[in-house]
């Protein structure tokens, strides 16, 4: 009886010992003037609104998608609203709309950009009114694939600025927060920033609804 | 037309008359279900959920009776921080489908051993259900107690504890390579109707 309550117990205390994964791996999230910012819990889900033109609609709920899967324990959560007066991040089109075309899957060519950037903040860390994305289309010659390819990763880029990643510091080109997104989805070094990101106390306050 | 000869012929049977049925009604408590470090350190778990089962019993050689359960608990699934802080990840049930054997231990006491499938239903494929909902096999025991007085309506006081080892795709991909042991412990009433004189 002895014996086996020996085995036992150490046998109980190693199934117990818990497992978890280094989370190791991210970049700086950080503003230049060293704001940190992430939506709150009570402010979820996150309110995303997409400019009618093209398919703008289609890449934000993509990008949502996306982002979302980069969480494991609720951090995020975002949803489309059809009214731009109560959303927290404004998607539009800077100028003109691209066709709504299958992604070219070929190598990435920069036929669009973006920006990102919210009405304004204070000095008390306060962000005053909804994050403003805008996608603009450039003229290099892009096939419609290639542009599609291009808006569809600077979406995700863009709504990885409205999350709270407020800055370019991304090191690698196969990070979707590189300055240049060049990759159709966020890289290891993308999950574990973003994931830090909303377990580390913000200093900026979410925009006043 | 199988299942119909089936039936037909298990409701006319002599064993269709001794089959009885007990339903429970009661909270379940669960162990975390996993364990994490992302700054700080926080687990998940379900909240206390409330927690139903139906169980079908046939006699065997006194004094076993073999039992068929169908158990189902439903709560939010929630992230506790080390802070206290909580948030919820989606809502949950949980479902169960058991075998098992009980023997009266003493007039007031019945216990009970019970092997089964259990699977998770998240509401949402989110977070660590982001790839559905995982089956697991898992054991469970249980304890009815009926003294005289609550045995003469049918009712009894059940508590039944169960574990099993859980893990998810998604948790796989993000790094965790071990399942992790999860206890729960649910109490209630259970009423059999027809079982008092």
């Amino acid at each position: 009886m002895k014996r086996w309550l020996i085995a036992a117990v150490p046998a109980l205390v190693a199934c117990t010992v818990p497992d978890a994964p280094s989370h190791l791996g991210g970049y700086p999230f950080a503003h230049v003037s060293g704001g940190i910012f992430h939506w709150p819990a009570n402010r979820l889900p996150v309110r995303f609104w997409a400019d009618p033109r093209g398919n703008m609609n289609a890449l934000v709920q993509n990008a949502i998608d996306v982002w979302q899967d980069q969480f494991m324990y609720g951090e995020f959560t975002g949803v489309l609203v059809s009214d731009s007066a109560h959303a927290d991040v404004q998607f539009t089109w800077s100028d003109s709309v691209p066709p709504a075309v299958a992604a070219d899957p070929g190598p990435p060519v920069k036929a669009c950009g973006g920006n990102t950037q919210p009405d304004s903040t204070d000095a008390n860390g306060q962000i005053w009114g909804a994050f403003h994305s805008g996608i603009t289309i450039l003229l290099v010659g892009a096939t419609p694939g290639q542009v599609e390819a291009c808006v569809r990763r600077t979406v995700i880029h863009e709504m990885g600025h409205g999350l709270g990643i407020l800055n370019d510091n991304a090191p690698d080109s196969t990070d979707i927060m590189y300055f240049t997104p060049l990759v159709p989805v966020p890289s290891a070094a993308d999950r574990t920033t973003i994931q830090t990101l909303y377990h580390t106390t913000p200093n900026w306050l979410p925009p006043v609804r | 037309m199988f299942r119909t000869i089936l039936l037909a012929c298990f409701f006319t049977s002599p064993a269709a008359a001794q089959v009885s049925f007990s339903v429970f009604a009661g909270v379940r408590r669960s162990s975390v279900l996993v364990h994490d470090q992302i700054v700080t350190a926080f687990d998940v778990r379900p909240a206390v959920a409330p927690a139903f089962s139906v169980t079908a019993g046939m006699p065997l050689d006194l004094p076993w009776r073999a039992t068929a359960a169908f158990d189902v608990s439903t709560s939010d699934v929630r992230r506790e921080d080390a802070t206290g802080g909580t948030q919820s990840i989606t809502h949950l049930t949980t479902a169960a489908l058991t075998l098992g054997l009980s023997r009266s231990l003493k007039p007031w006491l019945t216990g009970s051993l019970r092997v089964g499938a259990l699977k998770y239903l998240p509401s949402q494929n989110l977070g660590l259900f982001q790839d559905g909902g995982p089956f697991f096999p898992f054991a469970q025991v249980a304890f009815d107690f009926a003294p005289t007085f609550a045995a003469e309506h049918g009712l009894g006081l059940q508590i039944n504890a169960d574990a099993h080892k859980f893990i998810t795709d998604a948790l796989r991909v993000e790094g965790f390579s071990e399942s992790r042991p999860v206890l729960r412990l649910a109490a209630g009433v259970s009423w059999t109707p027809g079982s008092h004189p």
